[in-house]
């Protein structure tokens, strides 16, 4: 609000005045001449209370008294606007963005928009406070960032302002852009029943582990210790899909701002009520905390929430009695409630804060019941108060808040120290080995505090980033240690401490390359602690220095100069076979020796950076075992690159002893130049004699196993060479032994097992003969009631994948034996209606056996298959006969397709196979809250039991396999034609039952409503044909095209 | 024709909670004692609002100790990449929800928008003359605040106080963040 301030009747000789009043206004003088004020306005502050309010002049020239005039302020609301281009906020340079605001003053009729970014803009009025509709303006050719608009109400003055984003350019569209990412989802250990097999994602059918995977991470992963992670990585977006050909999907190729879908099933929730969330991470960077999905895991179906502030009990420190706890940056706490509800049951919630929550914590999904909450705080002392609070359905309860005391910190010194215990510099740790050289660096340190147990309860060691390091020129180094609970579940991007250290007895161990610690340091900690000091005397202990002589061959004497670049490992292992000590350095071609230092190593630490070149301990006094490798990546003109190999061997068993003290004991071995095989691979014919032939799958893998007589398997890969009859394959670094030789390669079997003697520093030479092998060929015919019809990805009932170009299959072939044979993974074009596929064994296939969810999704649990042909045993005659499996999503195979193939004879067998699209039922469930409004239900499991006749209409699917769970009340299973026994159920809500009749090729909606649980309550369902209701009952078929419940 | 309905005020109190609890020092046990009336069942509608993973059901809670799928949707553009519009953080905390159920309207409404200084762009549900959403208060001063339905397209005449609003959560006891 604006208020205009002038004045007359004030003395002519009067010049200045002095303004007071409340709000004081600014200016707060004024400006006499003639007698009267020179008019001036001033703004009242926003959110100044609606009244009447006064300001007084006062002349001080003369005295002639005051002047007061009043003025009134009618709202405290403060004007906003909201921009809304396309529904956004952000946009990009020559965007019309429209704008809307409200709560100017009712005075105001004009307005103007200004900005760096505004241009265009359509005339501005104000009505009632309301800017009038249509302001639009356009963005102006600015810069990518972020950019402040005015909206100012005249003539008032009163203004508002809003952000906008002005984003990057983009490309023309005739530019292709593609960018490959990688994702990674973050998903809490509170979730169980997570394995690949229950895994699918409409990014890819390849369950090849290093493009997609699930995994349980270590204990010191730094975003998640012990939480699950889906990796997918390789995923290609683009603007241009045009510049690819079609199938986009089978090479990972996804247009931008399509959706694409990452389903797990069966999933079994936390036992804990909570708020969680998951991380995301996309080409190793977060998304954003703030953009973290979240879900509430609640432990009744109508549950409250308890909230309150961990405070500071002031014990350590009066004047913060009272205050929120202080987290150290980075750091998180935790709030746990345990109790039982009304049944007697144990129930319990947990929330995690970060440092930026001041404290502020809330328990989501509290069941009704009575509980005690147990806080626990980085650096502070786990509350063990009995906080006892009762909660009762839909019930909240706030302002519980809990007191907490800073916790013990366990501080002290490291001592560096010589066999004779007197202080000596910790200097640098030289002789580090390097690949092409070596270098000194300064000595890292962790501390641990020990349980009794052993197990690490506390350590110096960072969650993550560099280790600390010691001062070279100092004899000591200083540690302190406070906290614990190293957890991924505080809200933010990485995971951190939750707890402070708690009463009872430690045992601290301090690790420093070469240096030892002798004495064990214990130290207690009780209720009463604030903090401990201990010393801790580490103890510089020797090197080896081993050096390796390469020879040609055992018993040789003179040196061998290695032929290419290697790699020597040197390790020590003490009386108990631990690795103690190990280091690694370059070997350049031509060199007949080589020295490696060794002198520690560690397998202790948690977190960290953990490598060769972070050893943090010595080596204790004793004798240890030295065993030196040699490896390389040999390649041999004519053949493939072998990898990396063990090069040389150690052929005599070698010890030493070291003691206290820096003393150097040097040591000397011979290394041994190792053996190697040749092999032609020959790609023949089954007739006898046999008739050789050009490989039939170019480029495909050919897998050489080399297993010796201990059962050490070698492993390495040359490939079908199109155009050739042949493939020379080499491989070096065998010891003297008698090996076996097994080959394997897409659409082939090998002939016989090749066994070769291999003498160290010499090699042996084989042919393998590998037979052509027939393979099936399979034309899919697509149909819908049994009619040829076009797939497509597009459809409504092919909803999970209909972002993507083509639909996913899977064709999987047995023999009669059972044995897997052949699978193949891929995708069909849309529009297809008959597809060809050839069926001849496996070449990188992942996956076995294979799940099929809901009667739609297909995955696999990602075995690898060794590649191979149809026929496993070539010498075998048993009748070639063979079961095809064929998986596409959204149809169904009605019966198994056994293929006859001609036994040891070269041929190919085509068969047709019609596929016909399943049914799809899909729908919403929704039941009551507490307060009777409608809610959509997550989880409620919707099972569809085939009767007696639909099941011999399915093949290879469980029943089991006709289970979903609603997602926010929706759900939408696959399934054949015929007669079902339908069940909904979901906790706290009476459950469903019904038969229902389904047509083939239908899409059926239901709606499904689950009252509150009554246990005599009957639900029937009911059916829409057209506009006819008809309750679904009895074996009568009909297609509905609504389904509904009624209980 | 597009009518355009009052509202009721949400009231965001900034330094007291209704329904607080009260409690009694009994040697070292407090005991607690609350009032019913307040529910958390929907969370998350909105949020996270501009995230290129989600997971698809953030209006639904889950039990403990149940089974069920996870759906995660991935949307990815390139754009992402652009340090512009990088959205790395370190914290997570999302503004306090409001639901709104409004009803009144007309059962032709096919369409409907939420509108105020605290709404953020959201999806908003209508059937039957029955309006539903939540959303996530935008970020605005701490203050009282007017939001506006509009059913579109509707002739029928809505009388006020058609639109209820209900908190959900208080873990900031309702002080939207300073803007």
């Amino acid at each position: 609000m604006t208020v205009s301030v002038s004045g007359f009747g004030f003395y002519s000789t009067d010049t200045t005045c002095t303004l007071t009043g409340d709000p004081v206004p600014t200016p707060t003088t004024c400006i006499i001449a003639g007698g009267e004020i020179t008019p001036f306005t001033f703004v009242v502050p926003i959110g100044t209370p609606t009244g009447a309010y006064t300001i007084v002049a006062t002349t001080n020239q003369d005295d002639s008294g005051e002047a007061v005039a009043s003025f009134t302020v009618t709202t405290t609301s403060s004007p906003y606007i909201a921009l809304n281009p396309s529904g956004k906020d952000y946009g990009y340079v020559g965007d019309t963005v429209t704008v809307s605001g409200a709560e100017f003053q009712s005075a105001d009729s004009a307005c103007t928009l200004s900005g760096s970014i505004v241009t265009a803009v359509t005339p501005c009025s104000i009505a009632g406070g309301v800017l009038a509709p249509g302001l639009q303006f356009t963005v102006g050719n600015v810069a990518p960032g972020v950019y402040t608009i005015n909206a100012r109400g005249n003539p008032e003055g009163d203004s508002a302002r809003a952000n906008f984003q002005v984003l990057p350019p983009l490309l023309p569209p005739s530019v292709p852009i593609s960018v490959t990412f990688s994702v990674g989802i973050y998903i809490p250990p509170d979730f169980a029943g997570l394995t690949l097999g229950n895994t699918w994602t409409s990014f890819t059918n390849n369950y090849d582990p290093h493009g997609f995977s699930l995994s349980k991470l270590s204990s010191s992963d730094q975003v998640g210790p012990d939480w699950w992670e889906i990796s997918l990585s390789n995923i290609t977006v683009t603007h241009d899909p045009s510049s690819y050909l079609a199938p986009l999907v089978g090479r990972r190729i996804f247009v931008v701002n399509q959706a694409q879908y990452i389903r797990l099933f069966q999933v079994t929730s936390p036992s804990i009520a909570g708020r969680y969330f998951f991380k995301a991470f996309i080409n190793g960077k977060s998304i954003g905390a703030e953009n973290f999905p979240t879900i509430v895991v609640k432990a009744s179906r109508d549950p409250g929430y308890i909230s309150g502030v961990l405070r500071d009990s002031g014990e350590h420190n009066a004047s913060l009695k009272g205050q929120p706890i202080q987290l150290a940056n980075g750091t998180g706490a935790r709030v746990l409630a345990t109790g039982f509800d009304d049944l007697g049951n144990a129930v319990s919630a947990q929330a995690y804060i970060n440092s930026t929550a001041l404290g502020s914590y809330t328990l989501f999904g509290v069941a009704p019941g009575t509980y005690n909450i147990t806080a626990y705080a980085a650096g502070y002392i786990p509350a063990t108060d009995y906080v006892r609070v009762n909660v009762g359905p839909a019930q909240s309860l706030e302002d519980v808040d809990i007191y907490l005391t800073g916790s013990v910190k366990i501080t002290g010194t490291v001592l560096s120290e010589n066999a004779e215990g007197t202080p000596i510099p910790w200097g640098t740790l030289t002789g580090v080995s390097l690949f092409g050289g070596s270098r000194n660096e300064n000595r890292a340190i962790t501390v641990d505090a020990l349980n009794l147990d052993g197990s690490v309860a506390a350590s110096t060691a960072a969650p993550f980033g560099e280790l600390q390091n010691t001062d070279p020129s100092s004899t000591t180094f200083n540690f302190a240690i406070q906290q614990i609970g190293f957890d991924g579940r505080i809200p933010q991007d990485y995971a951190n401490y939750t707890s402070g250290l708690t009463q009872g007895d430690y045992l601290l161990y301090a690790y420093v390359t070469s240096y030892v610690q002798l004495e064990e340091v214990r130290v207690h900690v009780d209720n009463e602690t604030i903090q401990t000091f201990s010393m801790i005397p580490l103890i510089r202990t020797g090197t080896f220095i081993v050096t390796v002589h390469f020879r040609n061959e055992n018993g040789t004497i003179g040196p061998d100069e290695i032929a290419v670049p290697a790699t020597l490992t040197v390790s020590a292992y003490g009386p108990s076979g631990r690795l103690s000590a190990q280091n690694v350095t370059f070997v350049p071609a031509g060199a007949t020796e080589a020295t490696v230092e060794l002198q520690g190593f560690s397998n202790t630490r948690s977190f960290g950076i953990r490598s060769l070149f972070s050893q943090n301990y010595g080596l204790l006094p004793g004798t240890y075992q030295i065993i030196a490798s040699v490896s390389s990546s040999p390649t041999i003109a004519g053949n493939a690159n072998l990898g990396i190999r063990d090069f040389y061997y150690q052929m005599t068993n070698v010890y030493a002893t070291i003691g206290l003290g820096d003393a150097v004991v040097s040591i000397s071995l011979p290394v041994y130049k190792a053996g190697g095989i040749l092999l032609t691979i020959f790609s023949i014919d089954d007739q006898t004699p046999w008739i050789g032939g050009p490989w039939n799958y170019n480029a495909k893998t050919i897998n050489v196993m080399i297993i010796g007589s201990d059962g050490e398997i070698y492993r390495a890969n040359v490939t079908q060479l199109g155009g050739q009859t042949n493939v020379n394959f080499a491989y070096v670094g065998l010891k003297t032994d008698s090996y076996s030789v097994f080959v394997q390669t897409l659409g082939y079997t090998q002939s016989e097992i090749i066994h070769l003697n291999v003498e160290l520093g010499g090699n042996s030479d084989a042919p393998v003969w590998m037979i052509e092998n027939p393979v099936i060929d399979l034309d899919l015919a697509f149909t819908h009631e049994t009619l040829l019809s076009n797939i497509t990805s597009t459809l409504p009932f092919a909803q999970p994948i209909n972002h993507i170009d083509a639909t996913p299959v899977r064709l999987e072939v047995f023999d009669q034996l059972g044995n897997f044979v052949a699978a193949n993974a891929t995708y069909v074009p849309n529009n297809t209606t008959i597809a060809h596929f050839t069926l001849a064994g496996f070449d990188l296939y992942y996956g076995d056996p294979r799940y099929v969810w809901s009667g739609f999704y297909d995955t696999t649990e990602g075995t690898s298959q060794s590649p191979g042909g149809l026929v496993l045993y070539p010498w075998s005659d048993l009748p070639r006969e063979y079961t095809v499996r064929i998986w596409v999503d959204g149809y169904y195979q009605e019966n198994r397709l056994q293929v006859l193939v001609p036994t040891r004879e070269r041929g190919n067998v085509s068969v047709v196979q019609p596929l016909d699209r399943a049914t799809r039922i899909a729908g919403n469930i929704a039941g009551p809250d507490i307060f009777e409004f409608a809610r959509p239900l997550s989880w409620a499991t919707i099972t569809l039991q085939p009767n007696d006749y639909t099941l011999t209409r399915i093949i290879d699917v469980a029943p089991g396999n006709y289970t979903t769970y609603s997602l926010d009340g929706s759900f939408q299973l696959w399934v054949p034609e015929g007669s079902y026994g339908m069940g909904v159920s979901l906790g706290g809500y009476s459950s469903y039952s019904a038969k229902i009749e389904v047509a083939p090729g239908s899409d059926i909606n239901m709606w499904i409503w689950l009252d509150n649980y009554q246990p005599s309550l009957i639900a029937n369902a009911f059916g829409f044909q057209g506009d006819t209701l008809v309750q679904v009952a009895g074996t009568t078929r009909h297609q509905y095209d609504r389904l509904c419940l009624a209980i | 024709m597009r009518i355009t309905l009052l509202l009721l005020l949400v009231l965001l109190l900034v330094s007291e909670a209704p329904n607080s609890a009260h409690s009694d020092n009994v040697g070292d046990v407090n005991h607690y004692t609350v009032s019913p009336g307040k529910y958390d069942l929907t969370l998350g509608a909105g949020f996270p609002g501009f995230g290129p993973v989600k997971l698809s059901y953030p209006n639904s809670s889950i039990l403990t100790n149940s089974v069920g799928d996870l759906l995660f949707t991935v949307t990815l553009n390139p754009l992402m990449l652009n340090p512009v519009s990088a959205q790395v953080s370190s914290s997570l905390f999302p503004n306090p929800e409001v639901e709104v159920w409004g009803s009144g309207f007309s059962s032709s409404d096919t369409s409907c928008t939420l509108s105020g200084p605290v709404v953020p762009v959201v999806p908003c549900n209508i059937s039957g003359g029955i309006l539903t959403e939540s959303f996530n208060v935008a970020d605005a001063p701490a203050g009282v605040y007017t939001i506006t339905g509009t059913g579109s397209p509707t002739g029928i005449t809505h009388h006020p106080h058609s639109l209820s609003f209900r908190r959900h959560f208080s873990s900031n006891h309702l002080q939207v963040r300073p803007a």
